[in-house]
């Protein structure tokens, strides 16, 4: 009789942690096709249609990039919660309010040239996604209510006040539920390759920043304290409260970024379909590349192009949902792999 | 309508709406009592309301609806159950997962059944029953006993959860499984095998909400209907302090906000209907607010969240 | 392969690992029916993995265990209650939330579905009294002082009818009087025929108990003895192996200041409860204030409050001069208040950081090593290095997390770190707790060493000997408040211990007045 012991082991190295990550998502892939299979789908010629969506084609290519964009603020603003120990769930709604207040700016206030215009609406978007990151954070602060909860139920909150401002105080002259265009001044330039536009660089430069950020910074070591031990930062004279606070609102105000991303570079309207999900699939896109921002450029690309892969299966018939199903079976997959990196495994005689 | 008349209709339809969430935060007590932190209940509803939906569209038998349901809600369960006990992962992103998870799939599966309409043989068993005698009772009669049978089988729910997780050895190891695994285990205590029951029965209950949401409440299915139940049930589980009874009081209340906003512009009250969307959601959290400041001593059990591992050394 | 029927415990040969650290090597150890058979070590040299291997809690990497002349296989933990043997775990295994009558009938295989409060009640009274354990089974087990706790604690073993109760510590948490009534009952349970395994540090309590001593060192076997076969130099020898060295000596001081002063402090606990209630007193520089008293009597409370960790309630502190009260941790850093913590890995180091960053803890904010926009990792890192080499850390490196390090060299990063920042003040929580011998002394004499150089000393510890050697002044510490504080000198052990359970100084007096007639 043999039967199976586990061991604690230190973590293992990056590099394998990303060959066990690689593992987890074939694996997850493979189950999808599996699910597809059973539903009369060749998984084989769905798998091809994705790709050919994506990385096959010149506009998918470009296609994926532009929702890679979003995702790349979402992922970092996820991150930067998870940093400080926080859930930051709430990153949908924050990008909502952050397009809502891009927006309004972008509409209601006189429009300026365009190298002051768009500073100006990312700062705005900011301001408004830390404005409803303010809300839990201030609840887990004061009231130590949980974020998760709080953050969530936040986001339904959010959609409907967006619903409110485009069924009616935004909603343009012919009843649709839309605002009004945005000025041309607002528009993010194409830069030359289909529709990608200059939101890549904001976000590449947001990469940049964070990471030297939490890296070569007195914070980013704060930081780092405070994401081993709380109680150590708390011994080492750093106020958890005020950093959690903090990291709360640049969490949320980069969510908002991707609000205004959403809005200026592809959409160039207000709708209650802005964001679809971009949120949620930023907490995926924080949790595989563990919070370290230049990987979240390149999960942020995968779920992208998981995503642009699973429209395009939608004209062969197959439910868009498939996606979404596949993300979830990606996490499921990943979470399973901590096993492998965390603990050893052995066969024993007992 | 007399006044009278307006508040019993709107209590009634607020423990009729309450009732979907009776279920599912009786079932998730029962999971996180034993230390699992499941906030996949979202995916679950969904997933129970689908599959309940579908069985009951094609079988037309409605108990077989809920039983599946409720089958379903515990094999997804199983899921996080196995993904976060047995391989020891993060509760929190399995649970956004399997909320995901749920609402991928139902959505991917649900696509044909959304405009499929209920045979009339299923619908007769929604129809209200007056209890006989207690339903003759002026006001409390007529709000309580005058219903289908489900929710007269949901006021149970709560009571039974109560009696075995306080008067039973298994309540008991359950709950001494959520406060201290190692302890439980050293007297004897299966730790593995509690957390594991606890979170099927709560994946149990959730799917049993779900087909109630769908089958008997609404009776219809809609992508993405459970608008956010799953994460109110969460809270609801903190407001009633992780104690059964409690549910009841949650439950009603958020079913009274339900039942009261569609009403709201027939008393004359102008609001946005969009706005109005988000008063449950609102409230959910000024609830949660008034238990952190009122300082009640928290029941929350000590080990919730926590993947256990016995061999494990500080 | 069983000779001789009086043994019901035997282990073989076993060796356990964590992190590849062995914590228990090559030891063998055996128990016979009635006897109390003590494990006697020092801290943290593998007497409760040990045990917490016979119980099925770890499983051993070799050796075999017999039980009853059967070799022991465990499946699940609980098999070893179920099959008679019980233990009573240091921070003992109850369940806060829940009350003693169900804290004692968890998982016995005898319960009923349906448990009938009445009915287990009346037969749990039953065996409170047969073995005069009383205990009210009512009460929530949080609620219930140390000491009642532990009796809960042994009556659940007893209820169970176990063959061998093992008792991991049993007297660090009480008083000298609530010790002596322990260790009558631990006789009368052999009496009845059981055996009790007593692990302990402490020589003196084993020597009075033991029939047989089996002495861990470093998680090897030294050798099973009885109490008349040796003398307590050897049995100390056996335990620490060379004679501890000389301490420092205590240098005279000269022009001694007040530094800092407490009035009427009152501090909560995390459950909110009063822990430090109305304390009062002053420290000088160059002197060392010990304070004495069983753990949890609002011993950490008093510190996490000087540092700010912990609100206060009530109350004021000055710290050279001025009023502290709502400084910052940060801003009493700066004033020069160090603090080494009782929880190393969690509280004075961030365990999964890299050794170099819990170093530069408390250095990193001069002007020398960060400005606005960067932290000089490399001048950080060089720091670190000296710091390693100036206390003689070992470690696998200052890249590596400082969980990896072992106890005694944890302690020596924290120490180093906090020397290094050159305050005033230091609080100093169980200095020495489960480090080994050498590295006990090293952190004493580096103790004595501050002293000596005019610093101003907070000395917390259970270890009564540990203060007799250090400390200038004692205060004694019970539920929140100091009993007493007097030279060092003043009274012995005995009269310590009975202050320790909250008795007053003068009544001290009237005690000593009464026996001299």
């Amino acid at each position: 009789m043999y039967k199976v012991v586990l061991e604690q082991k230190e973590r293992v190295s990056p590099n394998k942690e990303l060959l066990f990550n690689i593992i987890a998502i074939i694996v997850a892939l493979i189950l999808s096709g599996i699910i597809l299979a059973f539903y009369g789908y060749n998984p084989f010629t769905s798998f091809a249609g994705m790709f050919k969506s994506t990385l096959g084609s010149s506009f998918g290519f470009s296609e994926t990039i532009v929702k890679t964009i979003p995702l790349i603020f979402t992922g970092l603003s996820v991150a930067m919660a998870l940093n400080s120990k926080v859930w930051n769930v709430g990153a949908e709604g924050q990008l909502y309010i952050g397009a809502l207040f891009a927006a309004w700016f972008a509409i209601y206030f006189p429009t300026l040239p365009k190298f002051l215009e768009i500073p100006m609406i990312l700062l705005v978007s900011m301001i408004g996604g830390a404005l409803w990151a303010f809300f839990p954070a201030i609840l887990k602060m004061k009231f130590k209510m949980n974020e998760v909860i709080s953050t969530l139920l936040l986001n339904y909150v959010a959609i409907s006040v967006l619903d409110y401002f485009v069924y009616g105080p935004m909603k343009r002259d012919d009843n649709f539920p839309f605002s009004k265009d945005i000025p041309p001044e607002a528009v993010f330039n194409k830069i030359g390759f289909q529709n990608v536009h200059i939101g890549i660089f904001f976000a590449l430069i947001l990469v940049i920043i964070v990471y030297y950020v939490l890296k070569y910074t007195k914070f980013g070591y704060e930081l780092r304290i405070i994401g081993s031990s709380i109680k150590a930062a708390n011994y080492a004279g750093i106020n958890y409260d005020k950093m959690m606070l903090f990291v709360f609102l640049i969490s949320g105000a980069f969510a908002g970024l991707a609000g205004a991303n959403q809005l200026c570079g592809i959409e160039f309207k207000l709708h209650s379909h802005i964001s679809d999900d971009l949120g949620y699939t930023g907490i995926i896109v924080a949790w595989l590349a563990r919070s370290n921002p230049f990987i979240i450029v390149a999960f942020a690309f995968f779920m992208s192009s998981l995503i642009i892969g699973s429209e395009a299966l939608q004209y062969e018939g197959i439910p868009v949902a498939i996606g979404k199903v596949m993300q979830s079976l990606i996490l499921f997959s990943i979470l399973g792999s901590e096993l492998f990196k965390n603990y050893r495994i052995k066969l024993k005689r007992g | 309508m007399s006044f009278y008349e307006i508040i019993v209709t709107l209590l009634v339809s607020a423990i009729k709406s309450g009732t979907i969430m009776i279920f599912a935060t009786v079932g998730e007590i029962y999971t996180e009592r034993s230390g699992v932190l499941n906030l996949g209940v979202e995916g679950m509803l969904l997933l129970g309301a689908f599959s309940g939906y579908a069985t009951a569209v094609l079988t037309q038998n409605i108990f077989l609806a809920f039983l599946v349901a409720g089958l379903v809600g515990a094999s997804v369960a199983l899921i996080h159950a196995f993904v976060t006990i047995t391989l020891r992962a993060n509760q929190v992103v399995s649970g956004l997962a399997l909320t995901m998870f749920g609402g991928g799939v139902s959505s991917f599966l649900g696509k044909g059944f959304v405009k499929m309409p209920l045979a009339e043989s299923v619908k007769a068993w929604i129809v209200p029953i007056k209890i006989p005698l207690l339903g003759d009772i002026p006001f409390i009669g007529e709000i309580l006993f005058n219903h289908n049978i489900f929710v007269y089988l949901s006021y149970f729910v709560p009571v039974i959860a109560w009696f075995i997780l306080n008067k039973t050895k298994w309540g008991l190891a359950i709950r001494a499984t959520g406060e201290e695994p190692l302890a439980s285990e050293i007297m004897g205590i299966k730790v593995t095998r509690v957390r594991y029951l606890s979170t099927l029965l709560g994946g149990l209950l959730c799917g049993i909400s779900g087909a109630y949401l769908s089958v008997v409440y609404s009776s219809l299915w809609g992508d993405g209907m459970t608008a956010g139940r799953g994460w109110i049930t969460i809270a609801l589980v903190i407001f009633s302090n992780w104690r059964p009874l409690f549910v009841f009081v949650g439950a009603y209340l958020f079913g009274g906000m339900e039942a009261i906003i569609p009403r709201l512009q027939a008393f004359g009250v102008e609001l946005s209907p969009q706005l109005l969307k988000s008063v449950p959601y609102i409230f959910t959290i000024l609830f949660l607010l008034l238990i952190q400041i009122r300082g009640t001593r928290s029941n929350m059990p000590k080990n919730l969240g926590n993947a256990y591992f016995r061999e494990g050394r500080e | 392969m069983q000779t001789d029927n009086n043994l019901i415990v035997e282990m073989k040969n076993i060796t356990k690992s964590f992190f590849g650290n062995k914590a228990n090597d090559n030891v063998s150890f055996s128990l016979k029916k009635g006897e109390i058979h003590a494990l006697l070590g020092e801290n943290g040299t593998g007497k409760t993995t040990l045990m917490n291997i016979l119980t099925g809690v770890y499983e051993p990497d070799s050796g075999d265990i017999f039980y009853k002349g059967k070799k022991l296989r465990y499946s699940y933990p609980g098999e070893a209650l179920e099959l008679g043997i019980g233990m009573v775990h240091q921070r003992f295994s109850l369940i806060g939330s829940l009350s003693v009558w169900e804290n004692i009938i968890l998982g016995n295989p005898k319960n009923k579905l349906y448990l009938n409060t009445k009915k287990i009640s009346q037969e749990l009274e039953q065996y409170a009294k047969e073995y005069k354990f009383q205990v009210d089974l009512e009460a929530i087990v949080d609620k219930l002082p140390i000491g009642l706790k532990q009796k809960a604690e042994i009556l659940k073993m007893l209820v169970r009818d176990v063959d061998v109760l093992i008792v991991d510590e049993p007297t660090t948490v009480l008083t000298k009087q609530e010790t002596d009534n322990l260790l009558v009952n631990l006789k009368k349970i052999a009496e009845s025929g059981k055996s009790v395994v007593f692990i302990s540090h402490k020589m003196k309590v084993v020597r009075r108990i033991a029939d047989r001593i089996t002495v861990l060192r470093r998680g090897k076997l030294i050798g099973t003895v009885t109490p008349d076969e040796v003398t307590p130099e050897e049995l100390s020898m056996m335990m620490v192996g060379k004679q501890s060295g000389a301490l420092l000596e205590r240098k005279a001081q000269l022009d001694q200041k007040k530094i800092l002063s407490v009035e009427g402090l009152h501090v909560h606990s995390d459950k909110n409860l009063l822990a430090v209630d109305s304390l009062s007193f002053e420290l000088n520089t160059g002197e060392i204030l010990g304070i004495a008293g069983v753990s949890g009597n609002g011993q950490t409370e008093l510190s996490e409050a000087i540092v700010g960790i912990r609100e206060l309630r009530d109350g004021k502190i000055w710290f050279k001069d001025i009023v502290i009260n709502k400084l910052s941790v940060k801003d009493k850093i700066a004033m020069g208040i160090s603090y080494i913590p009782s929880d190393r890995i969690h509280v004075g180091v961030a365990g999964q950081r890299p050794t170099w960053e819990n170093i530069g803890m408390k250095i990193y904010r001069y002007k020398k090593y960060s400005n606005v926009f960067g932290l000089n990792r490399k001048m950080m890192k060089e720091y670190a290095d000296e710091i390693v080499k100036k206390y003689d850390i070992i470690q696998p490196g200052i890249e590596f997390p400082s969980l990896l390090l072992s106890g005694g060299n944890l302690q020596k990063v924290i120490i180093g770190r906090e020397i290094e920042a050159e305050s005033d003040l230091y609080i100093c929580e169980y200095p020495t707790r489960g480090l080994d011998v050498g590295a006990t002394e090293f952190v004493r004499n580096t103790i004595l060493e501050l002293r000596n150089s005019g610093k101003a000393i907070i000395l917390i510890s259970g270890d009564l000997d540990e203060i007799f050697m250090l400390a200038d002044r004692i205060a004694v510490m019970h539920s929140g408040h100091f009993v007493s504080v007097f030279p060092n000198g003043k009274y012995d052990v005995t009269e310590i211990g009975l202050m320790m359970s909250g008795t007053l100084e003068h009544e001290l007096q009237v005690n000593k007045g009464g026996k001299n007639v």
